[in-house]
């Protein structure tokens, strides 16, 4: 008989459900893309809501819910200690009224009957979920969870496999490199957890004067012991009553004019570089120590809200020459995919699993039923007319096949443009997605155009494929006329493989014929700045509207708003 | 930015504004979604959802034209500030009425603050701002109005009073003396809470995080 398990993770940054079916079907949701609020930390009760739409069967199938942590022990882990702020307090006893210690009650007001409840740890829950995506059979697995905080702990390095998994190394929340990231985040005038990404193309401007200082005084790493240190006098890890970075801080690196562009305070984009530029020195000697001492380790997944830096995990990749992957989904967003990987594994289900790729969202609707919103072009050739909107400098959408799962747009759900034209990437990046013009947009190269160009780990490009890492150009290579390198040269590119059954199965037709041919197009996600992804084809038309977006391609067919 | 207007001050909180909006906009998207079968009214009704953003833009560039920070992450401002913690999403096609009582009144609400805003404020681009909104948003309330006035009246009537209490309590909450009071004895009893108790009950031993008997303690919390 069909049956179904399910992991949810909220309370966090994306809240998400994830449900495993007997019959080896994956679906994942994130509540963002229902809920329409970027970053839903909330219950999951849209997406909850959907899937009891779609499987009208869920609740007399369903034989186990899993969180994706464990709800007490994550409260008590931090801001407890005493001598703490009085604010400090009141936001934890307030957490607590809205947490997911409440996660029973909160089913109930989905499910009549309560199925059987199971707690994943929340570092296994990022463990489970690379397993997961990155089809690991392999036993001799170096795990390296690197994220803010999660049940007391900033990170937890595990080897192994499966249920064979082992203990290695476990950071408390004082070494966290999340807190410290989104510290210097808030500090550079932008939103914690959740504009980081900004900070690190920031990084590229600046120079890493700082870094001497920073690894004398603040950050260390002590290899004997695995443990990393930050002094605590430059930042607050514990206080949720008070700011992340101290004064101590502040008097060496300064503070943010509000009445400059960030760009013209070379200070503050040194310390950023400084500091990216340290945490990812620090973290390539603890994988290298780990391998050293680990001699049996064949490959190393990476896996936390940390490792959504795309450039530090391509400066891992560039180092370190054994296989280094990094999930889809590396934060707590895809944690419902291992929550529900845990339970599988818990209750000795063996069930088929073979969807494991970044595309385990729902399939996009046909939006040949909006003829309200949408009219299809009546025109012979799709693909002449797409080469004619790349080589006029236009934009276009693309909303075909299935829902990317990570927070990549990957050709699913993308705008893209000519990335070979300087005008086509200002105008998508400033005007079309009103974005900072400091952050580059990544482009879509092929294979051969990869290796003809860019200098890169073979055992790790698998994680261009979801853009998960930058990659660097060769040394001889002419950079002019290629206005999607970073400042530093960097690109965090999307590798097409023809060959590769994912690409061959998930990426229009249209567009594998245009990457094929050696276009390289650039591709970002199909949403305006500060807004979630578009999931169905009326969120498709406000964004369109709103971002004066004329065309949409789907499947073979070209569209126009209407 | 403050104006005054006879007794009352209307505070023109430029952030707040932006994310009320935004919060308005996604919950008229989510009544076009109850439209699927009459493709003309969801067109028009997403429309709406369009100005609401675009409101929400302008208030937003205005903030910013004042060079400050955002000090609240974007989910927290839509869902606390921005009020869509109050508002009947999710919820099925058949609230219906409810729903578009509770956009009625916020639409009405709307009209009556850019009133008084245009009473007291005296600077020409705010005000031209204002002009615009206030135009979209007497459409968006007709509108309504049009769909309410072919629903069960005593229906309607019961829901926009419900409505309007709700909204009512929601300011009085906010800025009154009970919400004061309320702070300080959450201050007091959470200060009691964590003084009384040994540190010891709070603490996480590393030992506790015994990964090898994780699947044998799959039902805890802790």
């Amino acid at each position: 008989m069909e049956e179904y398990i399910l992991g949810i993770s909220y309370g966090h940054h994306e809240s998400s459900c994830c449900l495993f079916s007997s019959d080896g079907t994956v679906e994942y949701i994130r509540e963002e893309w229902v809920s329409r609020v970027k970053n839903d930390y909330r219950f999951p009760v849209f997406s909850l809501n959907y899937l009891k739409k779609k499987y009208p069967d869920l609740e007399k199938k369903i034989i186990a819910v899993c969180l994706f942590e464990k709800p007490l022990k994550n409260w008590l882990g931090i801001g407890t200690k005493k001598d703490l702020s009085i604010d400090n307090y009141v936001n934890k006893l307030k957490q607590f009224k809205k947490s997911d210690i409440y996660f029973e009650k909160h089913l109930k007001k989905i499910f009549k009957k309560i199925p059987n409840i199971l707690y994943c740890p929340h570092h296994l829950s990022h463990l489970y979920t690379s397993e997961f995506l990155l089809k690991n059979n392999e036993p001799n697995t170096l795990n390296v969870i690197l994220d803010a905080y999660g049940e007391g702990l900033s990170g937890a390095i595990f080897s192994g496999q499966g249920k064979k998994i082992k203990l290695l190394k476990e950071f408390k929340t004082a070494s966290s490199f999340g807190i410290l990231y989104s510290g210097i985040t808030e500090w550079c005038g932008f939103k914690p957890n959740e504009d980081e990404y900004k900070v690190m193309a920031l990084a590229g401007y600046g120079k890493p004067e700082f870094v001497s200082f920073i690894e004398q005084n603040i950050i260390q790493f002590n290899e004997n012991n695995l443990e990393i240190s930050i002094d605590s006098n430059y930042f607050n890890f514990e206080d949720s009553g008070k700011e992340t970075i101290k004064n101590s801080f502040i008097e060496k690196f300064g503070a943010l004019q509000n009445d400059k562009s960030i760009l013209e305070q070379p200070k503050i984009l040194n310390c950023i570089c400084s500091f990216q530029y340290v945490i990812e020195n620090t973290v390539i000697s603890l994988i290298n120590k780990l391998l050293l001492t680990h001699k049996e380790i064949t490959q190393v997944f990476l896996s936390g809200g940390l490792f959504h830096n795309s450039k530090l995990v391509g400066e891992i990749t560039r180092k370190i020459p054994t296989k280094t992957l990094v999930s889809p989904s590396p934060g707590d967003g895809g944690s419902s995919i291992g929550a529900a990987y845990f339970a599988m594994l818990c209750l000795n289900k063996n069930y088929k699993n073979e969807n494991n790729n970044p595309f385990l969202g729902p399939k996009i609707p046909d939006i040949k039923e909006h003829s309200h919103l949408f009219s299809v072009l009546k025109i012979k050739d799709t693909y002449s007319r797409i080469l004619e909107l790349l080589s006029a400098d236009e934009s276009f959408a693309v909303f075909s096949g299935y829902s990317e799962i990570g927070p990549r747009a990957l050709l699913s759900r993308s705008i893209c443009c000519n990335a070979k034209s300087e005008i086509a990437l200002e105008r998508l990046n400033i005007k079309i997605k009103k974005r900072e013009s400091f952050r580059p947009i990544a482009p879509v190269i092929n294979k051969k155009y990869l290796q003809e160009n860019f200098e890169f780990n073979e055992n790790s490009i698998q994680n261009s494929f979801w853009m998960g890492q930058l990659i660097w150009p060769k040394n001889n290579i002419e950079l002019k006329d290629q206005p999607f390198y970073h400042v530093d040269k960097s690109v965090r590119a999307q590798v097409f493989d023809h060959e590769s059954d994912l690409h061959k199965k998930f990426t229009p037709l249209i567009l594998q014929r245009l990457l094929n041919e050696g276009h390289i197009i650039a591709n970002t996600s199909l949403n305006i700045a500060g807004d979630p992804m578009v999931f169905i084809p009326e969120d498709l038309y406000v964004n369109c509207k709103r971002l004066e977006i004329k065309y949409v391609l789907q499947d073979k067919l070209l569209y126009e708003v209407l | 930015m403050k104006f005054k207007k006879q007794k009352k001050e209307i505070e023109l909180d430029w952030f707040k504004l932006s994310f009320t909006e935004y919060a308005s906009g996604i919950e008229v998207f989510h009544a076009a979604l109850f439209f699927q079968n009459d493709k003309k009214t969801q067109k028009r009704i997403l429309d709406h959802a369009l100005d609401e953003y675009r409101h929400s833009q302008y208030f937003y560039n205005l903030y910013k034209e004042e060079g400050k920070i955002e000090k609240i992450s974007s989910p927290h401002a839509i869902v606390n500030y921005g009020g869509l913690s109050k508002s009947p999403f999710p919820c099925s096609r058949d609230r219906l009425t409810t729903i578009c009582s509770y956009l009625y009144i916020g639409e009405i609400r709307a009209i009556e603050f850019g009133k008084k805003v245009k009473a007291s404020c005296k600077d020409k681009y705010i005000l031209s701002i204002f002009e615009i909104i206030d135009k979209d948003e007497n459409n968006h309330a007709a509108g309504l109005k049009r769909f309410l006035d072919k629903q069960n009246k005593f229906s309607v009537f019961t829901k926009i009073k419900f409505s309007s209490l709700k909204f009512y309590f929601a300011d009085t909450k906010s800025s009154g003396l009970i919400t004061k009071l309320q702070l300080k004895a959450e201050a007091f009893f959470t200060r009691l809470i964590f003084k009384c108790f040994p540190e010891s009950i709070f603490q996480i031993k590393s030992s506790t995080n015994d990964f090898e008997c994780v699947f044998n303690n799959k039902n805890r919390m802790s």
